[in-house]
């Protein structure tokens, strides 16, 4: 061996001690043994008062926070009543209360199952007196109307007919992959029977008093009901609680009645081999629930004192229609501890299991209590059953299972009467942050200790027992037989820091307004403060006890920030630092308090970071994959993968990577028989959108119709894909998700179909239903976006609306009423700054065009030619609008939502996405806020013109120069668009995403479905009723350029408008002249007569 | 040697071409040197399907009026005559390019030598880790932009440069920075400036490690004292074809800039303050559908880079 040689070897035995090495590393560090570490800490419901809210303990219990009431009733020394269940009568109701369509609300006083005497405007009657005193009031047939209303009422309140349902049993069993519903599940029928005893609610709000006698002795009660909830909307019913006349604490005024899902159609697989995603259905059935905080803010259910004797109770139910049949007084919840549940339940040693352990897997519960409860697929070796080959729906949960309250049960069966050990395969998806789940078996916690038991945090999927604070696995006493476990997620201990933190939020935002109207701080364009830096303050003066107050929330900072580490096992959550952050900033204030001026800004930032951190405090996702039953012996060993099969399995994913067939994904079966042909579909949104559209195709359109469906998922946008495809002469049929300007550009090039000429009156299919049919079910303006010259060439898929969002709370501390024109808002400007808050409406041509709309006048001339902005309706409009931000100084680039959610804009105009951001993620202000319809300009008849454009998406067909696919994409068109699948697409997605991403449909009576509340349903039809969007013509796109410079010009550069706009309109035509010379055109661009003459358009009247 | 040899002819070598021929004769000596030739044709291919290829197509295209999807007309010289009569973006958009690239392209370039040399001064064990430093900007320039730029020139009080001169009481309202016409080229200009030390620089690094150590002995000998002499008198010199090479891809990409516009500002932006050539063209590609007009602006961009480009060759080529 020469020394060439050998120092070859050397470098590969080298080479080689590298490459074992690693793997040795990778297989030491992929084995090692995470160990759950449970740990023990204080936690209870009692909740410290605010020493800076004067006679905090002095104020109603209907004003204060269950746990501050908790804490005075136990400074009170109430005992817990322990009796028996003093049950009432649902309609043994003493009196019934609704509000009538006055606004009144009226009350049927009843005895004996009788009509006694009415009470109005706060004086009772009998049912002639009231006649009498309304025919003198107003007149004889509003009386009559009165009376004949309150009688229905008091008439059908009785659950006395039958509540039929239907709901789907699989039938097939988890090979079957056949196409046709019928094989895989069959629908059945179930009845609610009627109860005399039951009582009912509408969506209206709907009280019921009762008078319960026979309380035996002072103390502490808790209140049970059994009820179910109609179907209506996927909304859960709220329900209102008082006693004696007043709420006895602060939360009773917002219950929740929940409904209860379920899934079927489970384990269907599709011709690639991945599981289909189950269906879910609500699941109707007698509910039993004692009155308990929606959100599991709280560990136990509510109690409540009442005096012995004689107590009112009243429940008010609204949002969804109800019906109760049972109603009772119960003694408050008290568990045993785990120590005296096993000497309860006669625990030796003896009769611990010692047979085999069991596996349950959770991935489909039997019920649950909210449709974005999931089976998801994990990946991990060590998952059961496996999904990294084909898809298979193996765990429960994640991120959808991360608020409180929300509970899944299971059903599992034990082998004979024993003491057994339940472990879970498990995983926290957050880093660092440990869940707490309520534990409950048969619906009842068996002890104490799992009232709110906590998964702390380990990094992958762990297997373990639930175990007490020593590391010693609980045992339960189940007997031989089915039994169920619920699993329901809490708050846990970290509820008192969310208290503490939504309190020192609200007082901190209205020092802030203090101290900026005492050093007169100036809000500038951006909404923030600018103030004079160069002067000192004292703020003392002003605001005495400001130094107790910084120092308190220093404490406070801390307190939450220790309590944040000890809850979560001495780890620190990611939303810590955000505390930390603003305890600096405190202390820093703290100890010099002329800071506190120039650092306005800093805390309203420091503000708007703690509010995503309220949220965030909630957040407790966990996925669970089975659940094991067994002995003492259990060692979890095969629930967490080892480096190999990680190793395995990356490789298996990499192979399969390279083969995957994502267009098949989610079809069940080849079709069967005569198909009508095929159809391809782009679609530009994320893959569980794609996902849910498939299942749908495969669910309904496609066995009904057969035609095949190949639907494409496209990044970023579809536009310039159809038109490089469409060149290239193999463009797909539909498209979907097109930005709404587009169409009309490729239609004037001749690649579209025109739709309402293609199947105007439904005859060409046979059956009736056509373009003008499903026209009517969208909002009218909304297809000038997709008229051109004598066709519409696309049809609205989305649509955003607009709404003005206000606080209530600070409105009525101003004393203003909700503005229902732009005079009011005009007028209510000026009273809000003198409070130093804003009225949000930032700039952009978007809210220029409103003042236009309901001035009456167009962006475009009646035939599309010219432009219509040199009119003087567009002048006087365009100066309106100037003037919003010239004269009355609104501010033109406000963050909204985070100057909404502090309190320093307590009105303003946003749109669908801030509402979903409100609803998603700012829950401290949930009670604090409503939406109304937009300001508008009175018309001459009286009405309040509100007409306002919005973002929406739409649908086109795509001209392939072949009938059948023609005809087939219209088929398609007509079931996707919709009412039905409209509506099913929304709740599914809902399902999937939550409420942050609402299905933003453009169809007027599917949004009917959706789970707003009917007030919100009223706005959004009327904003959507004066829905106005502006044309798009050939060279129009020139319009929102020059417009925009227009407005910048006359709003930011100070220019005279009508120069600004006679400028841009210049521009715009000549735009408009040279794209119509390229076309060709000489007569029209628009032609709203040739279109139905029902249709109702700004354009058509115009001139 | 046989005898063989002597008797026989050497038979004519059989040839492929007439080598009579000129062409004939090329051909034959590309087929000698097949070997080199394969060896560059990777580039040659992708460099005449993706640059020349579409260059001759947009010039022919610029001679027709083509919407992309429908209609393609022939209609002569009318883009051009649109482009320089009638299109006051155009001019808009030439004079913000130039503007640009007047100040961009020399600075960029000349900071680009300067910083090469600075560098080419630190010792050898640490030069990689300056030259990575400065050279980090223009591979990270994507994310530096949402991530540094927009925030520190944002227009609110929030944004750092605001925040820094609100703070110093220069100001008491923020600068619209990103929507103020007067504004918008200067930072995108500077934006520009921080990453302007690309390829070239790499160039110039590499090129003053090439020059030959012994020549500044030899200058030393002939009377070069200090360092800056010696970069007038031997590095200057010896680096003529980096210089070149670095002045062509500064002029290009100076010329073509709109990306940075784009991520500044958008498009279109306030009172077209950022619109670049590059900007409009893409404007009437995508947005306007209109083809033609848009390779006859591309087919004018690049005769600009072509001629300026040829001043380049003429400056730095004679001297090298």
């Amino acid at each position: 061996m020469n020394k060439k040689q050998k120092k070859k070897l050397c470098l590969w035995i080298a080479f080689a001690v590298i490459v074992i090495g690693c793997i040795v590393a990778l297989v030491i560090s992929g084995n090692r043994k995470p160990e759950v570490v449970q740990f023990e800490m204080n936690n209870s419901d009692i909740m410290e008062f605010n020493p800076f809210i004067s006679n905090e303990e002095r104020l109603d219990n209907g004003l204060l926070e269950y746990g501050k009431v908790l804490s005075k009733y136990s400074s009170k020394q109430y005992k817990d009543y322990a009796g028996e269940d003093i049950v009432v009568n649902p309609s043994s109701y003493t009196a019934f209360s609704f509000v009538h369509d006055n606004g009144e609300t009226v009350t049927l006083n009843v005895k004996a199952g009788a009509v006694e005497n009415v009470t109005y405007k706060g004086k009772t009657y009998t049912y002639d007196k009231l006649e009498e005193k309304l025919t003198a009031d107003a007149d004889a047939d509003f009386a009559k109307a009165f009376i004949a209303q309150c009688k229905e009422y008091a008439s059908s309140l009785k659950f006395d007919e039958d509540y039929s349902y239907t709901y789907y049993e699989d039938v097939a069993d988890y090979n079957k992959t056949s196409a046709d519903p019928k094989d895989r599940y069959a629908e059945k029928s179930g009845v609610i029977k009627a109860d005399p005893n039951a009582v009912i609610s509408t969506t209206e709000e709907y009280s019921y008093t009762y008078t319960i006698e026979n309380i035996p002795e002072d103390g502490l009660y808790s209140l049970s009901l059994d009820y179910f909830v109609k179907k209506n909307r996927d909304n859960s019913a709220v329900l209102e609680f008082k006693v004696n006349g007043k709420y006895p604490f602060k939360e009773a005024g917002a219950l929740e009645l929940k409904r209860t899902y379920g899934f079927y159609d489970v384990g269907s697989i599709d011709v690639g081999g991945s599981e289909i995603m189950a269906q879910q259905q609500e699941l109707f059935g007698w509910n039993s629930f004692v009155l308990q905080h929606p959100n599991g803010i709280y560990r136990n259910p509510y109690k409540f004192y009442l005096k012995a004797g004689t107590n009112e109770i009243t429940l008010t139910f609204s949002r969804e229609p109800v019906v109760v049949n049972k109603i009772a007084v119960i003694a408050p919840m008290d568990n045993m501890s785990y120590e005296e549940y096993k000497v309860a339940n006669g625990f030796s040693e003896d009769k611990i299991y010692t047979g085999d352990s069991i596996r349950v897997q959770l991935e489909v519960p039997s019920y649950k209590t909210n449709p974005s409860l999931r089976m998801l697929y994990d990946k991990n070796a060590a998952s059961d059953p496996p999904a990294y080959k084909n898809i298979s729906y193996n765990i429960f949960g994640g991120d959808r299972w991360s608020s409180g309250g929300e509970g899944a049960t299971w059903m599992m069966t034990v082998p004979e009467d024993g003491w057994y050990q339940l472990g879970i395969r498990s995983q926290n998806t957050l880093t660092d942050i440990a869940v707490y789940r309520e534990v409950k078996i048969d619906g009842v916690i068996p002890f104490a200790e799992v009232e709110e038991y906590c998964f702390p945090y380990v990094d992958g999927w762990i297997g373990s027992a639930f175990i007490d604070s020593e590391q010693n696995p609980y045992l339960f006493y189940l007997t031989k037989g089915e039994h169920e476990i619920t699993l329901t997620s809490k708050v846990g201990p970290l509820r008192a820091s969310v208290q503490r933190l939504t309190e020192i939020m609200d007082d901190v935002s209205k020092l802030v307004s203090d101290v900026a109207k005492i050093t007169g701080a100036e809000r500038n364009d951006s909404g923030g403060y600018t103030v004079d830096k160069n002067r000192d303050w004292d703020l003392q003066l002003y605001i005495t006890d400001i130094q107790e107050k910084m120092d308190y929330y220093v404490d406070s900072f801390n307190d939450m920030y220790d309590m944040m580490k000890e809850s979560n096992g001495g780890a620190l959550p990611y939303y810590g630092s955000s505390i930390s952050v603003a305890r600096n900033l405190f202390e820093r204030m703290a100890e010099d308090l002329e800071d506190i001026p120039a650092s306005l800004n800093d805390i309203n930032e420091t503000l708007s970071s703690l509010s995503t951190t309220l949220s965030e405090i909630t957040v407790m996702p966990i996925e669970v994959d089975y659940l094991v039953i067994s002995g003492t012996d259990e060692d979890y060993a095969d629930a967490r993968s080892n480096s190999w099969q990680d190793f395995k399995v990356a490789c298996i994913q990499f192979v399969q990577s390279f083969s995957a067939d994502y267009s098949t994904m989610g079809t069940r079966t080849e079709l069967e028989g005569e198909s009508k042909g095929e159809i391809e579909v782009y679609v530009a949104r994320g893959r569980e959108y794609v996902d849910i559209l498939r299942n749908q195709i495969a669910e309904t359109f496609t066995p009904n119709t057969g035609i095949k469906v190949d639907v494409n998922m496209v990044f970023g946008g579809v536009e310039g894909l159809i038109m490089l495809r469409y060149v290239a002469g193999t463009a797909p049929d539909v498209a979907l998700s097109v930005n709404a300007a587009a169409p009309v550009e490729y239609a004037c090039r001749g690649a579209l179909v025109p739709l309402n000429d293609l199947n105007k009156d439904g005859v060409d299919d046979g059956n009736t239903y056509g373009f003008v049919d499903l026209m009517h079910q969208y909002p009218q303006g909304s297809f000038n976006y997709s008229a051109y010259r004598d066709y519409y060439y696309s049809f609205p898929e989305t649509q955003i609306w607009n709404a003005m969002f206000y606080r209530t709370d600070i409105l009525e501390e101003l004393e203003i009423d909700v503005p229902e024109t732009w005079d009011d808002i005009y007028e209510i400007l000026p009273i809000l700054q003198e409070h130093n808050y804003e009225f949000c409406f930032n700039y952009g041509i978007g809210n220029y065009y409103p003042f236009l709309y309901q001035a009456g006048g167009t962006v475009y001339a009646k035939d599309g030619m010219t432009s219509a902005l040199d009119s003087d309706i567009a002048f006087d409009a365009f100066m309106e609008y100037c003037d919003i931000y010239n004269k009355y100084n609104v501010p033109y680039a406000a963050n909204f939502y985070m100057n909404f959610k502090m309190g320093g804009t307590p009105i303003g105009i946003a749109d669908t996405n801030f509402y979903c951001q409100l609803k998603y993620s700012a829950p401290e202000i949930a009670d604090k806020w409503k939406m109304a319809p937009l300001p508008g300009h009175v018309r001459e008849d009286g009405t309040i013109d509100r007409s306002i454009g919005g973002t929406l998406t739409s649908c086109v067909i795509i001209d392939n120069n072949d009938e059948q696919r023609t005809m087939n994409s219209w088929e398609f068109l007509k079931w996707w668009l919709g009412v039905e699948t409209q509506t099913e697409y929304a709740n599914e997605v809902e399902a999937t995403f939550g409420v942050g991403s609402r299905w933003q449909t453009a169809n007027k009576e599917a949004i009917n479905n959706m789970p707003y509340t009917d007030e919100e349903i009223e706005i959004i039809q009327t904003v959507w009723a004066d829905f106005e969007e502006t044309p798009v013509v050939p060279g129009g796109y020139y319009t929102n350029r020059y417009l925009l410079t227009a407005l910048n010009q006359a709003i930011l550069q100070g220019m005279n408008p009508r120069v600004a706009l006679e400028d841009a309109v210049r521009e715009i035509n000549k735009e408009m002249k040279r794209k119509q010379n390229d076309f060709g055109l000489t007569d029209y661009v628009l032609n709203y007569e040739l279109i139905d003459g029902t249709y109702y358009n700004k354009y058509k009247e115009s001139n | 040697m046989s005898k063989k040899d002597k008797s026989t002819p050497v038979a004519p070598k059989k040839r492929f071409f007439n080598v009579e021929t000129h062409f004939g004769y090329t051909m034959h000596e590309i087929w000698r040197y097949k070997i080199s030739y394969g060896m560059i044709a990777p580039f040659y291919i992708v460099f005449f399907v993706f640059t020349i290829l579409p260059l001759l197509a947009s010039s022919v295209l610029s001679l027709f009026y083509f919407d992309g999807i429908g209609r393609i007309e022939f209609i002569g010289w009318e883009n051009y005559i649109y482009l320089f009569v009638d299109d006051p973006l155009f001019l808009k958009a030439l004079s913000n390019t130039l503007f640009y690239a007047v100040i961009v392209g020399p600075v960029g370039y000349l900071a680009s030598y300067f910083f090469a040399w600075f560098i080419n001064q630190v010792p050898e064990k640490i030069k990689p880790i300056y030259t990575l430093a400065f050279y980090a900007p223009a591979l990270a320039q994507g994310i530096a932009m949402g991530a540094v730029w927009l925030v520190f020139f944002a227009n609110d009080s929030r944004g750092y440069l605001n925040s820094i001169l609100l703070e110093m009481g220069l100001v008491n309202e923020p600068i619209q920075f990103l929507a103020s016409t007067d504004w918008i080229m200067p930072v995108i200009i500077i934006i520009a400036l921080w990453s302007s030390l690309g390829t070239g620089f790499l160039s110039f690094v590499a090129g003053f490690t090439n020059v030959d150590k012994e020549l500044f002995d030899a200058a030393a000998v002939d009377g070069v004292t200090s360092r800056f002499q010696r970069l007038i008198h031997v590095e200057i010199p010896q680096t003529m074809p980096q210089l070149l090479f670095a002045a062509v891809l500064q002029i290009t990409s100076a010329f073509t800039v709109g990306a940075i516009s784009m991520q500044v500002v958008g498009h279109p932006s306030p009172e077209d303050a950022g619109l670049t050539i590059m900007l409009h063209l893409s404007d009437y590609a995508g947005q306007r559908f209109e083809l033609g007009y848009a390779s006859a602006i591309a087919v004018m961009l690049s005769a600009m880079i072509l001629v300026i480009g040829r001043v380049a060759f003429k400056l730095f080529a004679d001297k090298g």
